[in-house]
Parts: structure tokens; C-alpha cells; sequence
């Protein structure tokens, strides 16, 4: 099966030559930074974009017509566990700053074919929810025969679970802190050792760690003390978000929280302290009153909202629509959210949170030229990506795609 | 301002109960469940019926009347296949014997399950409420409003379907290693015995019949006597059958028996038999369109061997991966993914043994397009079918199967008949709910857009007339 996968990998790649110049005219622009051009071009030269306009020409560059058709940023996923190889995305040893994802994603996985039928075009895979100090992420896209190939950013941040799998909570955090202790007081040893200078503005010194005899296994560790690695932290309650942020202060981190639906209970806090957060993929959740015995609906998208947090949204299989960025955006403006916050939740916030904000996210000269055609408008539940354009090279093509013609038998 | 206006009139007029005067609700539009739709319709409703729809409908003077003019009404849906209101979900199984045909579900339902008040939020008003799958013959399945004046669910018709699973279910836990023989081991172990405890009951339904005509010391037995129902076609037979060989032997049984309401439930392969379904007239609940296993999850969903490989596992799965639940509905999940995950239990969103199942379970098969093709590909061979939710499956509704049915080519006014008029039809309850016409019951959804855009909200839902669900009043909370 894996190699059929493979397979369908290849073929797109060995049909599409090496174009990085595109000129994608006649369609609804959706920008995702600004008012839609309701019909317009986009223009992407050296794979970056080089102009959106109402009317453009560039001479000797390939067209794609998309009369009728949507055009808008690729999609991009904040925060993946799927995409690594196997099943198994957690260490059962709690601290093993030193893995990677490098070394676990594997191109052939359906995963990734469904993440460019789905035109999620930017995905920040890392480690699972369950080990304490998980290890370093990637920022891929869903293209490529190799991980080198398919990489946007090697090393956007160390996954850290502030929450046990089960088990005590308070052992948990003692353990996490005497960890990352453990690193400071290493890391200002290696400090104090080596002679190289400090920098003034941040404090730190400026070394090269690795020139100055720092393990290997205590590199990811180091660099996320020194505030080179964000910590994405993932949090399960309101108490885990406070734990997060107690500990961020502590050690100087710099953290992304990756909140599952359960820490709703600290919208407001988060809102006040205006921290941005990853929403996990999961709509709403059930609560027991315990007075009344009643079911009461959470909708956490909406409460996030409502508090006044900026958040991404992030998907998952684990549902019907769930899976797909576009469905997730619609769900938001079903709970209440305008159609320009939904659709900026899957593209230009989640981008800016793990850092590619500069390159992804929207359709702005100097970004790159990732760009979805889509048949219809995203949020209108009916549309499918027609062609996926990544750095200007038409990389899927609906019209070419094995599986869909498979399911749908040539009749759509 | 529309909204203020709404909770105002909503305060002044809230009982309409039998002999109140008439309710008169405008809409901005209005979907009949038939495929028509009317613009700008007035539906007249007297002590919980239907008694007029149009748009010339004359409002009287000091009636009461519901101003829906910047909404979309359409009929409440009808959920063919559920397990909503029976205490522990699905998994209430009776498993004490291979048939209990006379055991009737109506007699069993928990009225205030909250499983009702998420179907009602949803947009579902009816359901067919099943006995679960773990004998061959479960018994009547009923239909159920879930709310009645009370507050509480309020069965419409105790006896709607005889229902009979085929497949591996029946069998799974059988057979165990270091059991003896007797309690556990003498129910059907394979396919094969399935079905023929089937034909075992069907015929001996029959042959009761001819006993107790010809001689009337023959004392009546409740469980023939509903076989007996279900084979004069006064119910119909719900069949559970997932896979192709499953639905053949539906139609091979049906045909021996001359049975003549066979619905198909789960039907999981139905679009590669879907001539035969057309032929036979067999009509299908399609759903769960999405499930962990069946679609989008860790194994492919038409994997024939997969029952193979659950009988195989049945064991463990058991043994180990039972997890406990404080509550009352049973919730198992378990963190190995080696182990297949028997289609009939539930995930519950919000309780984390499930949360850590899903991300133990890498989604390397992604069959998440075939089975919302099928439903696409069954109504363009003519085969009878309508949506049905099959159980709470990972949080989607009845109207998420729709509008991605709808985004796999299946006609947008067929999708919404799929949601309510065919169903009804379906199960034979047309004549009280599915649609928007005089003498039907009052079940009308409320939405804020077209109900098939994703970006649409169900704002409210009245049952017999009355407003059951108020989104306004609850994020006035």
C-alpha cells in the first residue's frame, strides 16, 4: 500500500517541470491580508509572489486560467502529530530533547497526500502530547520525495507536554522543572567555560554551542533556553495553560501553547495577557453539570472568541470535517466569527504563530507563491482544490488525481 | 433587531398547547422535505400539526406568530438508525440469547439521555431508536420525538422495524479460548451461522403459525408473533449489513421469505451492489458516513477481511481495552493501535482514555471520500436511501453527512429529501414527520442560511409546534 503511495508521489512530481514563474488570472482572490479582489491575478516569479492585482500581464509566463474559480493562500497547519512514520509519535522516556521529526517523517504517507488534495499546504509536525520534553518539530509541506526536500523551516520549536499522559500531575511539573534546571545550570556553565563575549541587549552570550564542546543531547535543550527554540507546550486543562506560563516566565522561554479543549477555563486569563494559542482540532466538548445533572455544550472556538484570544485552529482526523482547514474556518463563522477571522485562524495566524508568518499565510508580494485553486468559495462546504500551486509549480491537479477518479469512478 | 423581536414574541407566546389558538410562523424560506421550496411562506400550526403552508396562508387577527422571516425552515430531520435514549448507549446489547424478537425498545428508554438533547441541538427531531447489534435477531426498534410536552422523549410508535444484524457483531466475544463450552460459546460464531439463525427463526415463525391455526391449545408466543409482524410486512426488517456478501444474503433471505420492507442499516458496501439494491427496490440508511474504522480511520473501511481481523482481536480487545466510564454510558477506548476497534462502540468527545486513543492511532489509511461517494453513487442507481447516523459517531451530525454528500456531487435538494422525507418514508413514519405539509406533526428546524453551508447555525427547533431548542435563549445564558 505504501508503495502505491510512493508511487503517486513521483508521478506528481515527474509531471510538472521545474516552473517556478505563474501567472494565475480571472479568478476570486482571496488574499487573506486585505478586502478580496473579486476577480484578479496573482503573479508569482521565482517562486514568490511578485504582484496581486486586478489585471496583470507578464510576458512569458505561463498562464493558468482559474475563470470561475477561488484563488487563496495555501492552508496551514499548526500543529500535526500525524506524518511521522509509524504510529508511535511519543517517547516513553520523559525527556528526549535530542529527536526530531527529521528523522520519523515519512513523504510516503498518505498523510501528506491528503494534506495536498486538502491544500494544507504548510505543516507544523511534531512530536505527540505524551512525553514531558518530546523533541524538535518541522515545518513541511506536503510535497517532496525526501523530508529535505519537503522542509520550509528545519527547527521552528521543542514539543513539551506540561500534562502527564496519567498519572500525578505535581510529580509531573517537578520533574519538567527539575529538567529544565538541570539545562540552565548546565547551560551557564558552558557559559562561564568558554571565553567568547556576551551580547549586551539579551544578556546571553553569543556562542556557538557546538564549537564550545556542548553534548549533542543537550543542544535542543540549550538553544531553547537560550530562546533560539520556541517551546510548543502542550496544555490539556486551564491549570496546565497556567503551568505553561509560570514556567515560560521562570526559564525565559519562548512558547507557543497548543491548548486542547479543556483549558477553555483560561480564555479569559489568555486574552488578558494577549496570548496568541493554537486550538486543537475539537469543536466542542460535553460537560456534566454536577449540580443538575444537565449536558451543557461547550464550543470552544466560540468561548476563545468571545474572550477576545487570537487563535489557529488546527485539524484532525478524528472526525468527519474536522480534517479539513476550510470545514474548520466555516464551523468558526458558524459560531460567530467573520468570514475574514475564520479563514485568517487557518492561514495567515497559524503562520505567523510558528514563525513562517513572513513567507505563508497570504497573498503579499515577497511571500512565498503557495496558492490554492479552489472550485467554489472555501467556506461554502462544496469546494475541492482544483490545483495546488507550491513556489510557483502547479504541484496537484485534481483533474490527475489517482485516488479521487478512484473513488468517484470518472464521474465527477 | 430581528433577534430581539424574536425573543420578545417568543416570551408572550410560548404555550401553544392543545385547543390554544393557532400558531402562524413566517419564514424567510421555507424547504417542504419534498425538494420544493417556497420564499417568503407563512406555516400554520394547531395543536402540534401542520394545518397550512404557503405563501398566500392568512394570518389571523390576535393569532400568535412567530416572525422566522431572515431564517430558513426546513422539516426536523429524521434519524433513521440511532441508539440515543437507551441507559449505556449502544452497547446495550442483550446477549442472553441469538434472538429476542419481542424485546421492544420503547420499553426501555431513558426520556432525559442526554444523547436526546445533542440530537435536538443537531436538528433531529425523529429517530428510530435500535436494539444494539450483538444478537442476530434484537428485537422492534420505535420511534421516538425526542421531546414531549413533559420535556422528556415521547415514543411515537413502539414498533416501527424487527431488527436483525448480520455480520460478525452477533458473533463478537464468541468462541474464547479457555471458555467452556455452553453460556458464551453456543451463540453463532461465523457468517454463515448467522444467517442461518435467521432463516432458523423465520421459518419456525411459520411454522408456529400453521400449528396454532390448526390447533388452538398452542399457546401464543410473543416472539413469533412479532416475527410473524414483520413477515406480513405490518413492520419492516431493519437488516444491519456492512459488507457486499452481508447485503446479498439480505436479498437472498428477503426473497425466500418474501419479505417485503427490508431496509439495509451500515451498509458500508452498498454502492458495489447498488444495481441489485435497485432491482430489489431494497431502499438503504446511509451512515455513518464517517467512523474511526468505516472511513477516515486506522483501517480501510472496505477491507473485506476486516471482520476477519476484528474476530481475531475480539478477544484482547475485551480483555484490555475496556476502560471503565464514571458515567453512565459505557466508553471504551484503548492506546494500542494494533487492536481494531469494534465499529459499535462509542467515542465520546471531552474524556481523555479516547482523546490518547486518537492520537495513538496514526490515520494511515484515509478512506474519508468513499463512503460519502457511495451515498452520491446509490441515489444516481435509483436505490431508495436516505441518512442515518448509525450512533454518535466522533461528533459529526446528520447534516455534516449531508452537505458532504453534497460536496461529492449528490444534488443539493436531493441531500435535504435524504435528511428527512426519504428517511421517513423509509421507515414508515411519513405519515406523522419528514416534511412540511398540512396534517404532518409541526417538527421544524430554524436556520440562520442554506441549511447544506457549513457556515449555517441552527437557531431553533419546535417539535409538535413547541419550541424544543433555542440557541438565542442559551447564549443568553
Amino acid at each position: 500500500m505504501t508503495r502505491v503511495f510512493a508511487l503517486f508521489v513521483f508521478a506528481v512530481i515527474a509531471s510538472v517541470g521545474g516552473a517556478q514563474d505563474l501567472l494565475i488570472k480571472n479568478a476570486r482572490v482571496i488574499t487573506c491580508a486585505g478586502p478580496e479582489l473579486k476577480i484578479g491575478c496573482v503573479l508569482v516569479k521565482g517562486g514568490k509572489i511578485a504582484a496581486v492585482a486586478e489585471s496583470l500581464d507578464e510576458p512569458g509566463v505561463p498562464v493558468l486560467d482559474a475563470r470561475g474559480k477561488v484563488v487563496m493562500p495555501g492552508f496551514v497547519l499548526p500543529h500535526a502529530t500525524a506524518g511521522l512514520d509509524g504510529r508511535n509519535q511519543n517517547e516513553m522516556v520523559p525527556v528526549t530533547p535530542y529527536v526530531s521529526v527529521l528523522d520519523a517523517i515519512d513523504p510516503s504517507l498518505p498523510f501528506y497526500e491528503d494534506c495536498l488534495r486538502d491544500g494544507h499546504l504548510s505543516i507544523c509536525v511534531m512530536p505527540g502530547d505524551r512525553t514531558m520534553i518530546a523533541g524538535m518539530g518541522r515545518i513541511v509541506r506536503p510535497w517532496g520525495a525526501t523530508v529535505e526536500n519537503m522542509t520550509i523551516a528545519a527547527e521552528p520549536g521543542l514539543k513539551i507536554a506540561v500534562a502527564p499522559p496519567s498519572g500525578n500531575r505535581a510529580s509531573w511539573i517537578a520533574k519538567l522543572r527539575a529538567e529544565l534546571d538541570k539545562g540552565r545550570r548546565a547551560l551557564e556553565k558552558q557559559e562561564r567555560e568558554s571565553k567568547v563575549g556576551g551580547n549586551e541587549e539579551t544578556g546571553n552570550a553569543v556562542l556557538d554551542l557546538e564549537a564550545m564542546g556542548a553534548k549533542k543531547r543537550q543542544l535542543a535543550l540549550f538553544r531553547l533556553l537560550r530562546g533560539d527554540l520556541t517551546a510548543h507546550v502542550a496544555c490539556k486543562t486551564a491549570g496546565d495553560v497556567l503551568q505553561a506560563l509560570k514556567l515560560a516566565k521562570e526559564f525565559k522561554l519562548k512558547t507557543l501553547l497548543i491548548c486542547g479543549p479543556n483549558t477553555w477555563r483560561a480564555a479569559k486569563h489568555l486574552a488578558k495577557e494577549k496570548i496568541p494559542v493554537v486550538l486543537s482540532a475539537t469543536m466542542a466538548i460535553r460537560e456534566i453539570d454536577p449540580e443538575t445533572g444537565k449536558e451543557i455544550e461547550r464550543v470552544i472556538p466560540k468561548i476563545f472568541h468571545e474572550a477576545g484570544v487570537r487563535f489557529a485552529i488546527s485539524t484532525a482526523t478524528g472526525s468527519l470535517g474536522g480534517r479539513y482547514a476550510w470545514y474548520q474556518a466555516a464551523c468558526l463563522v458558524r459560531y460567530g466569527m467573520s468570514r475574514e477571522e475564520a479563514l485568517a485562524a487557518v492561514t495567515k495566524i497559524p503562520a505567523d504563530l510558528i514563525g513562517v508568518g513572513a513567507r505563508k499565510g497570504s497573498l503579499e508580494p515577497g511571500k512565498d507563491g503557495d496558492v490554492l485553486v479552489l472550485t467554489d468559495d472555501p467556506l461554502s462546504g462544496r469546494a475541492w482544490v482544483d490545483q495546488a500551486v507550491i513556489g510557483g509549480e502547479v504541484v496537484y491537479e485534481r483533474s490527475k488525481d489517482p485516488r479521487l477518479s478512484e473513488v468517484f469512478g470518472g464521474g465527477k | 433587531m430581528v433577534h430581539l423581536l424574536l425573543l420578545a414574541l417568543m416570551a408572550a407566546s410560548q404555550p401553544v398547547g392543545p385547543g390554544g389558538p393557532d400558531l402562524f410562523i413566517r419564514a424567510g424560506r421555507v424547504h417542504l422535505g419534498t425538494g420544493e421550496v417556497l420564499e417568503a411562506a407563512v406555516i400554520q400550526v394547531r395543536d402540534g400539526r401542520i394545518v397550512a403552508v404557503g405563501k398566500d396562508v392568512v394570518i389571523a387577527p390576535g393569532a400568535t406568530v412567530y416572525d422566522l422571516s431572515a431564517y430558513v425552515v426546513m422539516p426536523g430531520m429524521v434519524d433513521g438508525v440511532s441508539y440515543a435514549g437507551i441507559p449505556g448507549g449502544r452497547t446495550a446489547n442483550e446477549e442472553g440469547r441469538e434472538h429476542t424478537p419481542s424485546l421492544r425498545v420503547a420499553g426501555a428508554l431513558d426520556g432525559r439521555a442526554p444523547e436526546l438533547a445533542r440530537q435536538l441541538r443537531a436538528g433531529v427531531t425523529s429517530l428510530v431508536v435500535h436494539p444494539g447489534s450483538r444478537n442476530v435477531i434484537g428485537g422492534v426498534a420505535c420511534h421516538v420525538k425526542v421531546r414531549g410536552t413533559e420535556g422528556a422523549l415521547r415514543v411515537a410508535d413502539d414498533a416501527v422495524a424487527l431488527r436483525i444484524t448480520l455480520g460478525t457483531d452477533p458473533a463478537t466475544g464468541q468462541g474464547r479460548s479457555g471458555r467452556s463450552a455452553g453460556y458464551m460459546n453456543r451463540r453463532p460464531q461465523s457468517r454463515m451461522a448467522t444467517i442461518y439463525e435467521v432463516r432458523e427463526q423465520l421459518q419456525r415463525a411459520l411454522n408456529y403459525r400453521v400449528r396454532r391455526s390448526a390447533d388452538d391449545t398452542v399457546s401464543a408466543n410473543a416472539d413469533y408473533e412479532t416475527i410473524l409482524l414483520a413477515l406480513d410486512g405490518k413492520i419492516a426488517v431493519h437488516w444491519q449489513a456492512r459488507t457486499e456478501k452481508d447485503i446479498h444474503a439480505v436479498l437472498r433471505v428477503g426473497k425466500e421469505f418474501g419479505l417485503k420492507r427490508n431496509v439495509i442499516l451500515e451498509a458500508y458496501e452498498a454502492d458495489k451492489c447498488s444495481s441489485e439494491l435497485a432491482k430489489a427496490k431494497t431502499p438503504v440508511l446511509v451512515g455513518p458516513l464517517f467512523h474511526p474504522q468505516y472511513g477516515g480511520g486506522p483501517r480501510a473501511p472496505m477491507n473485506p477481511e476486516i471482520d476477519a481481523i476484528a474476530d481475531d482481536h475480539a478477544h484482547e480487545h475485551v480483555e484490555i481495552c475496556l476502560v471503565g466510564c464514571e458515567e453512565d454510558h459505557e466508553h471504551k477506548s484503548c492506546d494500542d493501535p494494533t487492536h481494531v476497534h469494534d465499529a459499535s462502540w462509542p467515542r465520546c468527545a471531552g474524556h481523555e482514555c479516547c482523546v490518547a486513543a486518537g492520537v495513538a492511532i496514526a490515520p494511515d489509511k484515509s478512506e474519508v471520500h468513499r463512503p460519502i461517494a457511495a451515498a452520491w453513487k446509490l441515489w444516481r442507481s435509483g436505490v431508495p436511501c436516505g441518512f442515518a447516523r448509525g450512533g454518535d459517531v466522533a461528533g459529526s451530525t446528520l447534516l455534516d453527512f449531508a452537505r458532504f454528500a453534497v460536496r461529492s456531487g449528490l444534488p443539493a435538494d436531493r441531500a435535504l429529501r435524504m435528511l428527512t422525507s426519504e428517511p421517513a418514508r423509509i421507515c414508515g413514519i411519513d405519515d406523522r414527520v419528514g416534511s412540511i405539509a398540512k396534517g404532518k406533526d409541526a417538527d421544524l428546524v430554524v436556520l440562520t442560511g442554506d441549511p447544506l453551508l457549513p457556515t449555517s447555525a441552527i437557531e431553533m427547533v419546535l417539535i409538535d409546534g413547541r419550541i424544543a431548542f433555542d440557541g438565542r435563549k442559551e447564549k443568553a445564558k
